[in-house]
């Protein structure tokens, strides 16, 4: 156990080295060259009796200059291409904006992402939460489906109107195609959304609700991207291998349920997808969802670097100001590649800190089922 | 059950595995089937218990389809007060409850319970007893024979102490293979509980299994219910699969002509050891010592060339682990050993294995047929990349159809491994070796999984190649066999007491 | 009602019996089918209602953002496959150094969430086109595919050292080298080749459909501006582009307003074709290729 937490630290403590290094490196130069001429045509620029603008006054200023400095005919001309240079800049460079910060990772600049870096955790933490308990409703409700051996719905449309069913009388059988019918629209619409990635459902939706709302943030992290299907698919994967093992076998051979349909006295309840392990007692489905769950716990490793990628998408793309990735983007845009490189690792903590609380989660699991050693 | 007498077809996608007709079960008796491995018993048992997956196979039972023959209620009754011991132990036990959560799930009279385990747990103290069951199954602890005789005093359990067992036609019992981890005495004990069982309150069983020396135990055994006890074997033809009586006398009558493979006093030759192994080694924590025949001290194991080795102990003890060692497959541990001339231990590199021992010292002959050759390889592929074969691809090809024998179908080569039958893929398991003509030959099991007649090929092909200087280790449980084939000198014992 | 019982009793039309038998037999064939299909119907609607140039741009967009997929799964199959034998005979030398280090740096890699990293390597492709590094507008393709495939190779690597660490513990395995064949041999040809291909198979599919996704949405995103002095028109057009461009963005704007009111549903199919043709290119893209994905799995009951 010891082993896999000093790897870990390991990793942090070579990233964070790493990082160090590369600030060193993409530290913003106080651009020597830059402030020189700074200091030197300052003066100047506080001149306010020259309009700068007006050629007549840029002609007395290098007539005065050339009286003064007898010596230096080109002083006046690269004097004023200077000014030039930096008049032009202050439209054009956005750092040096009234109001722009000081490039870098200075305290102000600290101080000023700290917050929206809470706020990142807090509403990954809450979708990863959601995420893990709804991939594995979903997963056991695939499950289920798949050993009721179904007809998908919109087969089951096609059969009905195509003459099977006879058993059902006339009225019966029209509402019960259509009802089918609804359904396989319903599993398209569902899959449509939840493959759909962030920004084309917040786009779909952004005149319905405000951008920037919380449960908006956290309802698209769960439901977007593909992220609930494919961590709920992983899941059910387990729970396929798990059915397929040996004690599944000798657990029916014992006498437990079998049946997977609703309403019989072998099956299950319809409360066994939101309770899993508790509906399911005295059924093989306990044992099966028993060991699914316990050999998932290191999957969840997966899924929160994926959902990170998720987020990271929909903030970006959201383009909302006031939100860490809006940030990123915003000093890739303005090369402050410290603060890039900062808020990379911070967000790389953040992978590393649910590494370790998930390694040890697994670890505490399977002290349960340790043996005591002979 | 209305029937005794079933005719059963198995389809997975289009192959047919099993097309069986007239399968004879008759209510209230013990029933064994013999049979080589991978032809269909074990599906053909759990057909008749409604065990399939109807997801991956189709089949019919008489005529009607599965899930009509499972919902009948002779199925159901024999399913609910009947069990099915499987075949592989440690995958049907649960990982996450522990042996005596287990235990009381198949059955909720415990009381029943002790009595039966402490016959299975001959020699432990009943504190053993509860500690062992306190635990949870992992892959080394319990071994696989404690975990095989869990699974039968489940099984026990419910024949001894169901209240209502129905009349004899209603409890089905299968044992698929329940003595395969377990060596002779535990064998034994496992039998002779299910006669006792049988003898309290008769109900069906059937036992499939390929270990022909039970036929001796139970005829010697079990004089007042042989009567009540059918040998069958299954066999697989053109048709399909058959089952027929298998006359016991025909193996009790072959064990007792068996002769010696080589004379006794056939002068020791001068010729140097193929192998000599020393005496102590230990692996895994445990030390182990070889033992000579009559002696209780050390003693090397020896093999010249044209001898037979055969190396004894309990089930689990080393021995596979053993061989595998000197073959250079198992890198723990400390041990010692001459093979052909060069001095192998636990410091020996990799490399010296891979340049002149693998395929040109020796090679080995693996347990378990049906994993010892890949599955999806072609019959013709499974030569490729052996080293050295001085034979061309057709001549393979010659010998193989010559050896495997009775299937000169042209189609025969190309086909694929996995479905070929068990006895067809160990002895081209055994042919893949053999072409090798190595001075060594490790043989591990080497009659699992054969039927009768093949059987007698393999020891007859043994015969030859001794005859011919070959040096062969042998491990196997059937003791039965090869206590007769091997003289007394030649007999080597693996122990875990120090030196 | 199991599917099993029907068709057995009642008159059922053979198309609906074939149909059914290709759902449970091999849901994988269906889907690609379904795939092209639905890429077919759009293609044909898009030609006959939507604008010449946009239509061509679309065109453009597909092909290119469906050959930086396929590009993205031949170097996860390389990476993925050289680093799984890499590793694997490096774990069992005596210096265990070499491997510790190799599966260190992966699993750097693996907690680098995957658009971070490629966000990196676009700012890195930004600077080498700044300083005329890169020329080339289609080695922008070939360089996201790098980029993204470093992130999906370790799922691959994973899968292949699981069955390599599986078939070691079979006796063929011991078997084999027992008679004196080449390991390299037994991992390469016997299994992975002959018993790990649907495996390799089925991963490629759910990669590809993670590269649609995450090519798309590393475009979206530096569209709305990664680098003021490098422009978009250097790059070539992708589905991820397309959608963040202004038309289009007020195409799925429509969708939401055809929620509120049911009625404007068919403008939807008209007026807003260049969006919501995108749209469902990349979302019908995904479905499938998770559709398919999942049928392989069934199918050869991995």
């Amino acid at each position: 156990m010891t082993r896999q937490l000093l790897d870990h630290v390991y990793s942090v403590v070579v990233v964070l080295a790493v990082f160090f290094v590369i600030l060193k490196i993409v530290a913003p130069s106080p651009d020597a060259a830059r402030q020189s001429r700074e200091s030197e045509i300052a003066p100047y620029l506080d001149l306010d009796i020259l309009d700068y603008s007006s050629p007549l006054d840029r002609a007395i200023l290098k007539e005065a200059l050339t009286a003064y400095y007898p010596g230096e005919p080109g002083r006046g001309d690269s004097l004023l291409s200077a000014i030039d240079a930096h008049r032009r800049e202050a439209f054009t460079n956005p750092a040096l904006k009234a109001g722009a910060e000081k490039p870098g990772l200075t305290p102000r600049t600290l101080a000023r992402l700290a917050p929206m870096y809470v706020q990142f955790v807090l509403l990954y933490a809450v979708v990863l939460v959601l995420t893990v308990y709804g991939a594995r409703m979903m997963g056991t409700f695939r499950f289920i489906r798949t050993q009721q051996r179904r007809l998908p719905a919109l087969l089951e449309f096609l059969y009905t109107i195509a003459g099977a069913r006879r058993e059902i009388p006339l009225p019966g059988r029209i509402t019960h195609a259509l009802a089918a019918l609804m359904r396989s629209l319903v599993n398209g619409m569902l899959y449509a959304l939840l493959f759909s990635p962030a920004y084309v459902i917040a786009y779909s939706f952004k005149s319905h609700m405000e951008g920037g709302a919380y449960l908006f943030m956290v309802v698209l992290g769960v439901v977007s991207n593909g992220m609930l299907v494919t961590s709920a698919n992983r899941f059910y994967t387990f729970l396929v291998h798990e059915s397929a093992r040996g004690y599944v076998d000798t657990a029916i051979v014992k006498g437990l349920n079998a049946s997977y349909m609703w309403n019989v006295p072998d099956g299950l309840p319809r409360r066994a997808i939101l309770r899993p392990a508790g509906a399911s007692r005295g059924h093989v489905f306990h044992h099966i969802y028993e060991n699914a769950r316990y050999l998932y716990i290191p999957a969840v490793k997966q899924q929160a670097s994926f959902l990170i990628t998720g987020l990271v998408i929909i903030e970006m793309a959201l383009n909302i100001q006031g939100h860490l990735c809006y940030e990123l983007m915003q000093n890739i845009l303005y090369r402050d590649y410290e603060v890039v490189a900062g808020i990379v690792i911070a967000i790389f903590l953040v992978v590393k800190a649910t590494e370790v609380m998930v390694d040890i989660w697994f670890i505490r699991e399977s002290r349960r089922y340790e043996n005591a050693n002979a | 059950m209305t029937h005794t007498d079933y005719t059963i077809t198995i389809r997975k996608g289009g192959t047919v595995l099993v097309d069986m007709q007239g399968f004879v079960l008759p209510p209230g008796r013990i029933t064994f089937l013999f049979g080589e491995s991978g032809i269909g018993k074990s599906l053909t048992g759990k057909a008749l218990f409604g065990l399939l997956d109807p997801d991956d196979l189709t089949a019919t039972v008489n005529g009607q389809s599965y899930e009509t023959y499972r919902a009948s209620a002779a199925a159901r009754k024999m399913r609910a007060k009947g069990f099915f011991v499987f075949q592989e132990p440690s995958s049907h036990l649960n990982p996450l409850m522990t042996l005596q959560e287990q235990l009381d799930e198949a059955h909720s009279d415990t009381a029943g319970l002790s009595p039966i385990l402490r016959a299975l747990w001959q020699g432990s103290e009943d504190d053993d007893l509860r500690d062992l069951l306190r635990v949870y199954p992992k892959p080394h602890r319990p071994s696989g024979g404690e975990k095989q005789r869990i699974l039968c005093a489940m099984a026990l359990h419910r024949m001894m102490t169901t209240p209502d067992l129905g009349g004899t036609d209603e409890a089905l019992f299968v044992f698929d293979e329940p003595t395969g981890s377990l060596d002779n005495r535990y064998r034994d004990v496992v039998l002779g509980l299910i006669a006792e069982a049988f003898r309290r309150r008769p109900c069906t069983v059937l036992i499939i299994t390929h270990d022909y020396s039970m036929i001796s135990m139970v005829t010697e055994h079990w004089h007042d219910i042989r009567d009540r006890v059918a040998f069958t074997e299954m066999t697989l033809t053109e048709e399909g699969q058959r089952q027929k009586a298998f006359a016991p006398d025909t193996y009790i009558s072959w064990i007792r002509k068996l002769q010696p493979l080589r004379p006794t006093d056939a002068g020791e030759a001068a010729a140097p050891a193929i192998l000599r192994v020393e005496p102590s080694h230990s692996v895994f924590g445990r030390d182990l010592t070889i033992t000579g025949r009559d002696s209780r001290l050390p003693h090397p194991l020896t093999i010249a060339p044209g001898t037979m080795a055969y190396l004894k102990a309990p089930s689990g003890m080393g021995k596979t682990t053993l061989a595998k060692m000197v073959m250079g497959l198992v890198r723990e541990g400390r041990f010692s050993a001459t093979l052909g001339g060069i001095h192998l231990s636990e410091k020996t590199h990799r490399s010296t294995w891979e340049r002149e021992i693998w395929g040109r010292k020796a090679a080995m002959v693996f347990q378990h047929a049906d994993e010892a050759l890949n599955p999806r390889s072609r019959v013709s592929e499974v030569f490729d990349g052996l080293p050295g074969l001085t034979i061309s691809r057709e001549e393979v090809g010659r010998r193989v159809l010559a050896f495997i024998g009775g299937d000169s179908e042209a189609g025969f080569l190309e086909r694929r491994a996995g479905s070929l039958s068990g006895g067809q893929k160990q002895r081209l398991n055994i042919l893949r070796s053999l072409l090798l003509e190595t001075p060594l030959l490790i043989l591990d099991e080497p009659l699992n999984g054969l039927d009768f007649a093949s059987m007698k090929n393999v020891l007859d092909l043994l015969h030859e190649r001794l005859a011919r200087g070959q040096g062969i280790l042998l491990i196997s449980h059937n003791e039965e066999v090869f206590d007769a084939l091997i003289p007394a000198k030649d007999l080597y014992y693996l122990t875990a007491e120090p030196s | 009602m199991p599917m099993r019982d029907l068709g057995s009793r009642q008159r059922i039309p053979w198309l609906l019996v074939r149909l059914t038998r290709l759902v449970t037999d091999s849901p994988d064939r269906l889907w690609a089918g379904l795939w092209i299909l639905g890429i077919g119907a759009l293609w044909a609607w898009d030609a006959a209602f939507l604008n010449r140039p946009a239509y061509l741009r679309l065109q453009a967009a597909f092909v290119n953002t469906m050959a930086g997929a396929t590009l993205t799964v031949l170097f996860t199959l390389v990476l993925g496959w050289s680093a799984g034998l890499v590793l694997d005979s490096l774990s069992r030398r005596s210096s265990r150094i070499p491997y510790l280090l190799l599966t260190f740096t992966l699993s750097l890699i693996r907690s680098l969430p995957q658009i971070v990293g490629i966000l990196i390597g676009y700012v890195l492709l930004t600077i080498f086109i700044e300083r005329d590094i890169v020329r080339s507008t289609y080695l922008h393709l070939i360089w996201t595919a790098l980029l993204i495939s470093v992130f999906t190779f370790l799922e691959l690597t994973d899968l292949l050292r699981e069955r390599i660490d599986q078939y070691r513990k079979t006796d063929f395995f011991n078997a084999m080298l027992c008679c004196g064949i080449p390991e390299r041999r037994i991992i390469n040809v016997d299994v992975l080749w002959k018993n790990s291909l649907a495996h390799i198979f089925q991963k490629l599919i759910a990669t590809f459909g993670m590269a649609i996704f995450l090519q798309c949405s590393i475009d979206f995103i530096i569209s709305v501006g990664l680098s003021m002095d490098v422009s978009l028109s250097n790059f070539p057009p992708t589905l991820g582009s397309l959608l963040a461009s202004l038309d289009s963005k007020q195409d799925i704007l429509a969708i939401g307003v055809a929620l509120g009111r049911p009625g404007y549903a068919g403008e939807l199919l008209f007026r807003h074709l260049q969006g919501i043709s995108v749209a469902f290119l990349i979302v019908f893209s995904l479905v499938c290729m998770y559709k398919i994905s999942n049928g392989i799995v069934r199918r050869y009951r991995l």
